[in-house]
C-alpha cells in the first residue's frame, strides 16, 4: 500500500462497521472500511455528474432570463 | 436559506442544446416509443430536477419500496411511483442497456437508457397508492389502463416540445437563485389548479405573514370539461397580484404535472416537488389532491406526521368563508358566529356567475379578478 492518512471516526460508527463486518463474515475491518469508502465515493461521484452546480456564466444567464421575464429589476 | 433539494442534490438531466442536433441525426438508430401527456410532464420534471433525486423512471425494487414503505430504498420519503408503462412489443424488442428515444406528439422529448423491463401487479399498485381499487377513481382508472410492463432507467430530457407557457415556467435552479437574490430565507409554496378566490387569497396572505416570500405555483396539466383554461388561471393570478399583493413578496410560476388524485400520498409528493423548487413551507388545505369522497377531509394533512424527515414544513389550513359577524374572512377554528352568518365560497356559484357574465359576490372573488376572467371570453375548457 502507498501513502496513507489516518482519519478519526466516532466510536459508535466504528462499532456499527465492526458489527456489519462480523455479520458479513469479513475478517479485515480495515480493508472493509476502505471498500465501503470507495463504494460511497464512486456513488457520490456518479451522482455529482448530473447534479446542478452553477457556473458564473450560468448564473448570469439565469439572471438575464429572470430579468427579461420581469422577476428581477 | 432555501430548502436543500430532496436527497441533498438537485439532479438535472437535460441534453445541452449543442448535442440535440446530433441525437436527431441519429434518431433512426434508436427504438422510438411514444409517451402520453402525463408521462411527458414527468419527463420534464425529471429533466429539470423537480423530482430530485430521481434521475429517471423507477425500477421494480424502488417500486416495491415506495408502495410498501412510502420511501425509496435509501429511506428517503417518496410516495408516488414515477413509472413508464410499455407494451409487449417494447418488451420483446428492447433489452437492458438499450437507449430508447421517447416522443410526445411526434416531438423527441427524451432518451431513456433501459435498466429493467418488469411486470407489476396493478391491483396492488392502486390499492397502495390510491387506497382503493375502485375503477371509478380517475387515478385507479389510469393505472388499470397502463400497458402490462414498466420500464426503468435514467433519462436525458430533450427540451424541444413547446406549449406556449415557457415564459411562465421557472426551473428549480432558477427559482432557487431568484429566492436567494430576493433575500428570502423562508418561502411558502402554494399549489393551485384554479382561479383565485377570496379563500385562496386569505390562506396565501396568512401564510405570507410568517415567511419572507410566497411562491404561487399553479399546476398546468390535463383538464376536464368545465375546468378553467390554463391561460385564464394565469391571467387571474396576475391581476390579483398586481392589485392586492406586495410586489416583491410573490413569485408566480407554473409547473406542468399530471395529477394522480392520490390524496394524502400525493400531498407528500407535491411537498417534495416544492422543496426542490426551494420552498421551505407548503400549504395543505382541505382534501388536498383528493377526488370524490375517497379520502378524509384532512387526511392529506395527517399523513405528514409520518414524515418528520421530509425537509419542508407543511402549513395546514381549514376551509375559509366570509363571516358577516367577523366582518371578514374567517374559518371554523377562529370564528365564534353561527352558520347563518357565514358565506361559504362556492366554486359552482363563482362559475355560474362568470358564465352568465356577472361578477361573483365580492365576498367570494375580487372584482378585478372577475372582470379580467370575463374579458378573456369563455374561460372554461370545452
Amino acid at each position: 500500500m502507498g501513502d496513507e492518512f489516518s482519519v478519526k471516526i466516532p466510536k459508535t460508527l466504528y462499532y456499527r462497521i465492526v458489527r456489519l463486518a462480523n455479520e458479513l463474515e469479513v475478517d479485515d475491518v480495515q480493508s472493509f472500511i476502505i471498500d465501503l469508502l470507495r463504494e460511497a465515493v464512486s456513488r457520490y461521484e456518479e451522482e455529482l455528474g448530473s447534479s446542478v452546480v452553477l457556473s458564473e456564466e450560468e448564473i448570469e444567464k439565469i439572471k438575464d432570463r429572470l430579468k427579461s421575464l420581469g422577476y428581477l429589476d | 436559506m432555501v430548502s436543500r433539494p430532496h436527497g441533498g442534490r438537485l439532479i438535472e438531466r437535460v441534453i445541452p442544446e449543442e448535442k440535440i442536433e446530433d441525437i436527431l441525426m441519429e434518431k433512426e438508430e434508436f427504438y422510438i416509443y411514444s409517451v402520453d401527456d402525463v408521462r411527458y410532464r414527468d419527463l420534464e420534471n425529471l429533466g429539470y430536477g423537480v423530482y430530485s433525486p430521481l434521475n429517471g423512471f423507477i425500477d421494480s425494487v424502488e417500486l416495491e419500496s415506495i408502495l410498501n414503505n412510502m420511501r425509496l430504498t435509501n429511506d428517503l420519503p417518496w410516495t408516488i411511483p414515477i413509472v413508464l408503462d410499455v407494451d409487449e412489443s417494447f418488451k420483446s424488442e428492447v433489452g437492458v442497456g438499450d437507449t430508447v428515444l421517447l416522443k410526445y406528439r411526434d416531438t423527441p422529448v427524451a432518451l431513456l437508457h433501459v435498466d429493467e423491463v418488469y411486470s407489476f401487479d396493478k391491483r396492488e399498485y392502486v390499492k397502495k397508492v390510491f387506497k382503493t381499487d375502485d375503477p371509478n377513481h380517475p387515478g385507479v382508472a389510469e393505472v388499470y389502463g397502463y400497458d402490462d410492463y414498466l420500464v426503468s432507467g435514467p433519462i436525458e430530457y430533450i427540451p424541444l416540445y413547446h406549449d406556449g407557457f415557457e415564459d411562465y415556467f421557472l426551473r428549480p435552479k432558477e427559482t432557487r437563485l431568484l429566492f436567494k437574490m430576493r433575500g428570502w430565507k423562508s418561502i411558502v409554496a402554494f399549489q393551485t389548479r384554479n382561479v383565485p378566490h377570496m379563500g385562496h387569497e386569505y390562506v396565501q396572505k396568512t401564510a405570507l405573514t410568517f415567511v419572507d416570500g410566497l411562491f404561487i405555483n399553479p399546476v398546468l396539466g390535463r383538464k376536464k370539461k368545465g375546468d378553467f383554461k390554463d391561460e385564464v388561471i394565469l391571467e387571474a393570478y396576475k391581476t390579483l397580484i398586481k392589485h392586492y399583493y406586495p410586489k416583491n413578496s410573490v413569485v408566480l410560476s407554473i409547473v406542468r404535472y399530471g395529477m394522480r388524485y392520490a390524496g394524502p400520498r400525493e400531498a407528500i409528493h407535491h411537498a417534495i416537488m416544492r422543496k426542490n423548487f426551494g420552498a421551505t413551507h407548503f400549504v395543505i388545505g382541505r382534501d388536498h389532491a383528493g377526488v370524490g369522497s375517497y379520502y378524509g377531509r384532512y387526511e392529506a394533512q395527517e399523513i405528514f406526521q409520518e414524515f418528520p424527515d421530509l425537509g419542508i414544513t407543511p402549513l395546514f389550513f381549514r376551509e375559509f368563508f366570509y363571516c358577516r359577524g367577523c366582518g371578514g374572512m374567517s374559518n371554523e377554528r377562529i370564528c365564534p358566529h353561527p352558520d347563518d352568518m357565514r358565506i361559504y365560497i362556492s366554486g359552482t356559484k363563482i362559475r355560474s356567475s362568470l358564465m352568465s357574465g356577472r361578477r361573483p359576490p365580492s365576498e367570494m372573488m375580487r372584482p378585478e379578478v372577475a372582470d379580467r376572467i370575463m374579458e378573456l371570453g369563455d374561460p372554461f375548457v370545452k
